[in-house]
């Protein structure tokens, strides 16, 4: 299939998949957990839930960022979303995908997208439409999850 | 094999411990070193070293030492470990849980401890315990098709409902005191 074509800060087609990296302080019982995704609204307008286009970098080069070895160490697990199975029950509301270039990521700067717009939901409702969101990505990743991969075992000296 | 925990006796007020009933009597075993379960439980309890002087860190002390397979006194010393993580905890400046968060969280799951017990639905309400990022300790209840999500924020705790599980929307969400969570648990036994 051939890359999509994302104009800067615009939106991720429906047909797009994502990338999440999973920090493994976050897992519950070893799944994805609330943790890896954390939305406020008091959150930057122009910030969100960091992930990767799928299209546009491969898992392996994604489990390579420096920007993400750096703070997870080396092959995390990664969770795996589609665009519009994130966005089907918010439809209605403020919330989208958008491409935001993450100048960290090298040559894969492109690849970089959030999930963006939960900020405009405010108040109570706001709050709680975020939180039943949040539980609706938690839900997604644990359909289709990466799990870390374990380190080779140590080699034995030879005697 | 479990290893030798040495910390000093703290003095316990049986007054602070009135909120803290003593844990379901039969329902506790003793700590088997040899068995495979004890094993992680033992180092968590190990690995949790918060001010042996605090009250609450005692009870959950007397927990570790006297029990290693029930549901709840798993939970307990979840708990325990929770209490004892520090700042930056998570390698993204996650904040540590506040006195006052890590009090509510303990009333709230001895109520829900009680209630379970009373419903005799014990093991089936037992919740999974997380920590969050900004401080928070937040409660998963799952049972048959309903699930209960409480967030323990200082003294205040959100509850959000959901039924069935499928459901995406929450049935409401809740911001109380800790001594209004009953109602949802009750909730979550009917």
């Amino acid at each position: 299939m051939a890359a999509p074509v994302i104009p800067p800060g615009g939106r991720v087609p429906d047909d797009c998949a994502l990338f999440r990296a999973l920090n493994p302080k976050h897992y519950e019982d070893g799944l994805p957990g609330d943790n890896h995704f954390v939305m406020e609204q008091s959150h930057p307008q122009d910030d969100g839930v960091s992930m990767a286009i799928t299209e546009l970098i491969t898992l392996e080069q994604f489990r390579g960022l420096s920007s993400l070895t750096s703070r997870y160490g080396e092959a995390f697990g990664v969770a795996e979303l589609n665009v519009g199975e994130i966005l089907e029950p918010v439809q209605s509301t403020w919330i989208s995908v958008r491409q935001k270039d993450d100048p960290l990521w090298g040559d894969c700067v492109s690849a970089h997208a959030i999930v963006t717009g939960y900020q405009m939901l405010t108040g109570a409702s706001g709050k709680k439409r975020i939180l039943e969101f949040q539980r609706h990505l938690v839900q997604l990743a644990r359909k289709n999850f990466h799990p870390p991969v374990p380190p080779p075992p140590p080699v034995a000296p030879q005697v | 094999m479990a290893a030798t925990v040495l910390i000093p006796e703290p003095e316990i007020d049986n007054n602070q411990l009135a909120i803290i009933p003593e844990v379901i009597p039969g329902s506790l075993q003793e700590l088997r070193p040899d068995t495979p379960e004890s094993v992680p439980l033992t180092l968590a309890y190990e690995q949790a070293q918060p001010d042996p002087n605090d009250v609450l860190y005692a009870v959950m002390r007397q927990v570790g030492e006297r029990s290693s397979v029930n549901p709840w006194d798993r939970a307990r010393l979840e708990l325990l470990r929770i209490s004892s993580l520090e700042l930056n905890w998570d390698g993204e400046n996650a904040a540590p849980v506040m006195e006052e968060t890590m009090r509510t969280a303990t009333v709230l799951i001895e109520t829900a401890a009680l209630l379970g017990d009373s419903a005799r639905t014990l093991d089936q309400a037992v919740p999974k315990i997380f920590p969050s990022a900004n401080g928070s300790i937040t409660f998963k209840f799952v049972r048959a098709d309903k699930e209960l999500k409480c967030i323990v924020n200082e003294g205040t705790v959100e509850v959000l409902r959901w039924q069935p599980l499928e459901a995406f929307e929450a049935e409401n969400l809740w911001e109380v005191p800790v001594s209004d969570v009953p109602e949802h648990i009750d909730w979550l036994l009917r």
